[in-house]
């Protein structure tokens, strides 16, 4: 019976083989782009590699993109952090409105904000542009874990501090700041992170950073070893990034000190904020909700020209675009899903290096950009897969490489629903091991699996760069048709692609939010 | 139970339209292209009209489709490649991909502007042109040469598009007439002069709004904005370069067959449909393209300014060659 | 220091009363225990002395001082008032010194001003200081939370239910230690509990909040003997009732004719006795009467018997024993009352 091993003790046997290598196979595919592109890095010699790399170009999108990560990770670190403050701690009138509008940004994809905003003012192509797109989009990455940071907090820190004499704004910075640090640092680090993996956001707004480069470095194709160079540059931003994220949540967790009753937090006298930050408020969600959604609206009534825009636009097309982007969805959430799967139950189940090993390396991929698995798995396909090359299966693939640490968060925590002692009680009872599989781990995490497959569905309609890249001939996405139309300045022919994505991406999260709450649904962390 | 039999059905379906969507009809053409998508659908629409074969299309810019083909090589799905910019034709061909292209095709345009080997066939010309605001710029202030934009005068005026597929022929073609130092010479000057956008959509745009003076570009994108802007609308202008200024370059948008293709005669049709009057007079009559068709006797769109008034320099398409030299130089000066 | 004065205090939340028409003093250097089921409003009182909330109307003084009414609400830092919260609350990312210090100005935070003082006062050794606060046990961090109240010198010192999250063994022990440092430090002292023997045991007078109403405020020796309400008496320990008839001083029960403490009454009411005041012999004392043993519960130190009167009414009669001489259950024995008890002219509602 080798199931046995899969529900039994943690630790003390060994897991079977059969689930060890499903789950070194998922494990196996994560690490499969980075090998490609470090060995095609390295194909290009030390010469043309350092002619490549030391060129001003390079030097231009290093400074491009550090300033600007750090200026968001700033930015969205004070609104944030200001916004999570002002809705868990302070009396302002209609907090819960506020709170739901500052995570709404998260359901947009940011290439539809940075459609809307070029459509609105075609000056935004610029620095300033691209700051402003990227966080607006962003900044519930911090919003969302300060907040949850300060509902955590032990309140009686706040009111002792009161107590020995300091005022709220001495309090905020005295007290709950530090044990602010590691939400709000981490939540920086994801913001950093996720600028430097965007690409469809820079490349609407025609600002070069390292994705838009090695984008256009494989269009230029001189060279397979380009591309493959900025991408390998990329990519050691990108797991130093991921490596200061996890150092930063790992030290640290204060937590609190014991625990017992929780009471209801501090709620702060908003004084004469109180009117004031409302109208922050609204504004706030003018820019990060109002201006998208509106803009889309704005075009949808206007006509679309055919001279600009990529395919004379009709509800055929729509459909078909649909239809493209809803059918990649589920295949996309299906293989994701038995991806992660055997990965999860190994990481719930049972302890050992090779099991941390085989989780680091699929969370690993949180750190992969799309355009850098994209690039990879053509670059290998078309060499040495051939059957698999330009076909829906490489998509789907590409998909399950991108959003596996999405759906394993969620499925490890499906699986933690099913607790091991549940599995044991029911063992005692009688059941062999597929029916305690059948009748209490799986309907146990079903509802978790589901919300699991939801959200690879939701990030794969949105998903931009691999599509583009790896899209079969002839299949048209909603996201790929935005892409080619606003890249031709066609704003009113995006526009109902725009909508239907928006639509389908807000009410899908906003529905599994409403289910599971919204730190499972944005951005989940491990 | 019920939810799992549902799903069952629906990963069967999505299965099924894979299956559908496989090329498994005899006669589909694989058509690369780097072709604005609108002509893409026009011209293969017609196509299977006329012809009952049915074309998939893969759409890109020119030099990425270019690299594909060779990284894909006696491999490739392509059947025909129909680009915007000789280079990549001339690029594909060095390397032996192209298969002749029919003699009887080839003559329906004139001989300058197909390959010298007939191994691809010129389609559609376009102009490189200045765009300019007169609101910022008189046009009197409007250089004679290219060359000029690089003189420290034009600091902060000009807009170019150094990486879009467009920018490299005019390129090669200055490395051509004044050599690579020159050439070098001048991008270091655009650069230190210049704005860069990402496309010459982005840079013709930014004329039209004010925010540059001035951009390198070639027509069809500032007719294009014409058109979709509304003639009320649009407050800039389009500028020629005279007297065979290399400023003026002919852009020839051409079609090839690939050696590997496994449907020859398919495609060779589909080459002799690019350049039959029909077609020609579907690309001339739009709306969308704004390229000069190159079958004689078959007129423009009344908006562009008549072919034979253009000046061009004396670079025919073969000569420009590939647009290696080019990329490299853009490398160099650091603009790519 | 200076003294607390509260007057007709009234705080509700969202309609429902929190607490309501209270009025306290609490005399300079003295700790007042404020005792009351979870509900009750004993934290919402704290809180509004503490200034985190705003009364709906009555008035706080602290020291003479005005802090609190209808019209006036003084921000908390402002109140000079000392807080200890239930768990410690020591703040995670400060030393223990650093926690000590966290309430004193900048240059006095720098000089470590009066660390080992208060570290001492509290009863933990001075090398405590640069621990974290995670290195600490339960109760020593209560003992720095404590120090750090005490550090600016407050007003007065308020203490939420400090030590309800310690283990039995820690209770006792830290309770000692807080009383004697606040003894020490000659604060004047609230504190709240829902648990009887510590405010009891700590408090030099003990108020019981009931449904937002201060029930009765007295020394807690008068507030075990003589509660005010049957309620309290059940509230503030173990209580046995029977129905009686009062003539005078006198109260005859079941157990016999008994004396009254306190003012006399007349007619039916209803006889509280405290079942350590039963006291059980295995033959006839004078006044006592036969009762037969039902069920014998072993606490160690002591033992509860529950019994019936042979010849009252039915139902049992509880008494707390010393455990050395345990009777079997089954057998007979005789009951005798020591002391006063207390009797209550409304009958006790089941």
């Amino acid at each position: 019976m080798p199931g046995i091993a899969l529900l039994s003790t943690r630790a003390l046997r060994l897991p079977n083989p059969g689930l060890l290598a499903a789950a070194g196979l998922a494990a196996g595919l994560v690490l499969l782009p980075l090998g490609v592109t470090l060995a095609d890095a390295a194909g290009a010699g030390w010469q043309m590699a350092s002619a490549l790399l030391l060129r001003p170009l390079v030097g231009e999108l290093l400074v491009n993109t550090l300033l600007l990560i750090a200026c968001t990770a700033v930015l969205c670190g004070v609104i944030g952090t200001a916004a999570a403050w002002a809705v868990e701690r302070t009396d302002l009138p209609g907090k819960r409105l506020w709170g739901v509008l500052a995570v709404v940004p998260l359901a947009i994809p940011p290439f539809i904000t940075s459609y809307a905003w070029i459509s609105l003012d075609p000056g935004l192509e610029n620095f300033a542009g691209a700051l402003l797109v990227v966080t607006v989009s962003y900044y519930p990455l911090v919003y969302l874990p300060v907040a949850a940071a300060l509902r955590e907090m032990d309140p009686a820190l706040e009111e002792t501090a009161r107590s020995l004499g300091n005022s709220v704004g001495s309090v905020f910075l005295r007290v709950a700041l530090p044990q602010l640090r590691p939400a709000l640092l981490g939540g920086m680090l994801l913001v950093a992170l996720d600028v430097l993996v965007e690409f469809g956001a820079f490349a609407l707004l025609r600002f070069r950073t390292f994705t838009t480069a090695i984008y256009s470095a494989y269009r230029a194709g001189f060279s397979g070893a380009e591309p493959a160079l900025l991408a390998a540059v990329l990519l050691v931003l990108c797991i130093a990034c991921l490596a200061a994220e996890y150092l930063v949540r790992g030290k640290a967790q204060y937590g609190r000190l014991a625990r017992g009753t929780r009471r209801q937090a501090a709620c702060y006298n908003a004084g004469r904020w109180k009117f004031l930050s409302p109208v922050g408020f609204a504004l706030m969600a003018l820019i990060t909700i109002g201006v998208p959604l509106g803009m889309i609206t704005y075009w949808l009534t206007q006509p679309s020209y055919a001279a600009t825009s990529t395919v004379a636009y009709s509800l055929g097309s729509l459909l078909a675009a649909g239809w493209a982007s809803l059918r990649l969805g589920v295949l996309g959430a299906i293989l994701t899903l038995v991806l992660a799967l055997p990965l999860g139950i190994l990481s719930t189940r049972y302890d050992g290096w090779l099991v941390t090993l085989l989780e680091r390396s699929a969370y690993l991929a949180q750190s992969i950009p799309g355009i850098v698995v994209a690039l990879a798995l053509v670059s290998l396909t078309v060499h040495s897969i051939r059957p698999l090359y330009q076909s829906t299966a490489l998509l789907v693939i590409a998909y399950a490489i991108v959003f596996l640490p999405l759906a394993l968060v969620s499925v490890r925590s499906a699986l933690m629903q099913a607790q091991k002692r549940l599995e044991e009680g029911a063992r005692s009872l009688g059941l062999n091991w597929l029916q305690v599989l059948l009748r209490v781990t799986l309907p146990l995490a079903a509802p978790g699996l589901g919300a699991a497959a939801a959200l690879v569905f939701i990030a794969v309609v949105t998903e931009l760069t691999a599509t583009l890249l790896l899209a079969p001939i002839g299949t048209r996405t909603l996201a790929t048709q935005i892409w080619a139309d606003t890249s031709t300045l066609a704003f009113a022919a995006a526009a109902p692609y725009a909508a239907v994505l928006a639509v389908v991406s807000v009410a899908a999260s906003w529905l599994l939010a409403r289910r599971f709450g919204a730190a499972t649904v944005f951005r989940p962390v491990p | 139970m019920k939810r799992l039999i549902a799903l069952s059905i629906l990963v069967a379906g999505l299965g099924a339209t894979e299956l559908a969507n496989a090329p498994a009809q005899a006669e589909t053409l694989t058509l690369y292209s780097a072709q604005h998508s609108q002509v893409d659908s026009m011209l293969t629409a017609e196509f299977t009209k006329q012809t009952g074969i049915t074309v998939q299309v893969r759409e890109g810019e020119g030099p990425d489709i270019a690299a594909q083909i060779l990284q894909e090589g006696a491999d490739s799905p392509a059947d025909v490649f129909f680009t915007e910019n000789s280079p990549e034709l001339n690029l594909l061909d060095e390397k032996g991909l192209l298969a002749p292209v029919d003699l009887a095709t080839l003559k329906q345009v004139p001989a300058q502007y197909s390959a010298a080997d007939g191994n691809w066939l010129g389609v559609l010309a376009r102009e490189n042109v200045l765009a300019y605001n007169p609101a910022l710029i008189k046009e009197s202030a409007l250089p004679a040469s290219l060359l000029d934009l690089a003189k420290p005068e034009w600091k902060g005026k000009i807009g170019f598009a150094p990486s879009d597929a467009d920018f490299l022929p005019l390129v090669s073609a200055v490395i051509k007439q004044y050599g690579k130092t020159a050439a070098l010479a001048w991008l270091n000057g655009l650069k230190a002069n210049g704005i860069v956008y990402q496309d010459d959509e982005g840079a013709v745009a930014a004329v039209a709004r004010g925010s540059v003076a001035a951009a390198i570009i070639n027509n069809y994108y500032w007719y294009r904005l014409d058109t979709d802007l509304g003639p009320a609308k649009i407050d800039s202008k389009v500028y020629h370069f005279k007297d065979g200024d290399v400023g003026g370059l002919i852009n020839i948008s051409g079609a090839a067959v690939l050696k590997s293709s496994k449907h020859q005669a398919a495609a060779q049709k589909f080459l002799a449909f690019l350049v039959s009057e029909k077609a020609q007079q579907i690309l001339g009559q739009s709306d969308i393209d704004y390229e000069y068709p190159l079958r004689p006797g078959v007129p423009p769109n009344a908006k562009l300014t008549p072919f034979k008034d253009l000046a061009p320099p004396a670079i025919n398409a073969s000569q420009l060659g590939d647009d290696q030299d080019a990329g490299a130089l853009l490398q160099q000066a650091g603009l790519i | 220091m200076a003294n607390l004065s509260i007057q007709n205090l009234t705080k509700s939340f969202g309609g429902a009363p929190l607490l309501h028409d209270v009025s306290l003093t609490v005399d300079p250097g003295t700790l007042i225990a404020i005792l009351g089921a979870s509900g009750s409003g004993k934290t919402t009182l704290l809180r509004l002395i503490a200034g985190f909330e705003r009364p709906d109307s009555g008035e706080i003084r602290i020291g003479g001082e005005l802090v609190a009414s209808d019209t006036i609400c003084k921000r908390p830092e402002l109140r000079g008032v000392g807080y200890v919260a239930q768990e410690g609350a020591l703040f995670p990312h400060l030393s223990v010194a650093d926690n000590i210090t966290f309430g004193l100005k900048r240059a006095e935070r720098r000089a470590r001003h009066r660390v080992a003082e208060l570290l001492e006062l509290v009863g933990l050794p001075g090398a405590y200081a640069k621990r974290g606060p995670q290195e600490l046990s339960g109760g020593e961090q209560q003992r720095v939370a404590l120090a750090r109240a005490l550090a600016p010198g407050p007003k007065l010192l308020l203490l939420d239910e400090p030590f309800s999250a310690l283990d039995a063994g820690l209770r006792a022990e830290t309770r000692e230690a807080v009383a004697a440092a606040i003894r020490a430090a000659g604060a004047t002292a609230i504190l709240v509990t829902h648990d009887q023997d510590e405010a009891l045991s700590m408090g030099q007078r003990v108020g019981v909040l009931q449904n937002g109403r201060l029930a009765q405020i007295s020394a807690p020796e008068a507030l075990y003997r003589q509660p005010v309400s049957p309620e309290l008496a059940n509230f503030v320990g173990a209580a046995v009732f029977f129905p009686g008839q009062a003539i005078g001083p006198k109260v005859i029960c079941a157990l016999g004719a008994l004396s009254l403490a306190g003012p006399a009454v007349h007619g039916s009411v209803e006889v509280m006795v405290r079942p350590e005041q039963i006291k059980v012999t295995n033959a006839p004392v004078p006044g006592s009467v036969r009762a037969i043993v039902n069920h014998v519960t072993f606490y160690g130190h002591d033992a509860v018997l529950r019994l019936a009167i042979v010849g009252a009414e039915p139902g049992d009669v509880t008494a707390r024993i010393f455990s050395q001489s345990i009777p079997e259950p089954g057998s007979d024995v005789w009951l005798a009352v020591e002391g006063d008890v207390v009797a209550y002219a409304e009958p006790v509602s089941a």
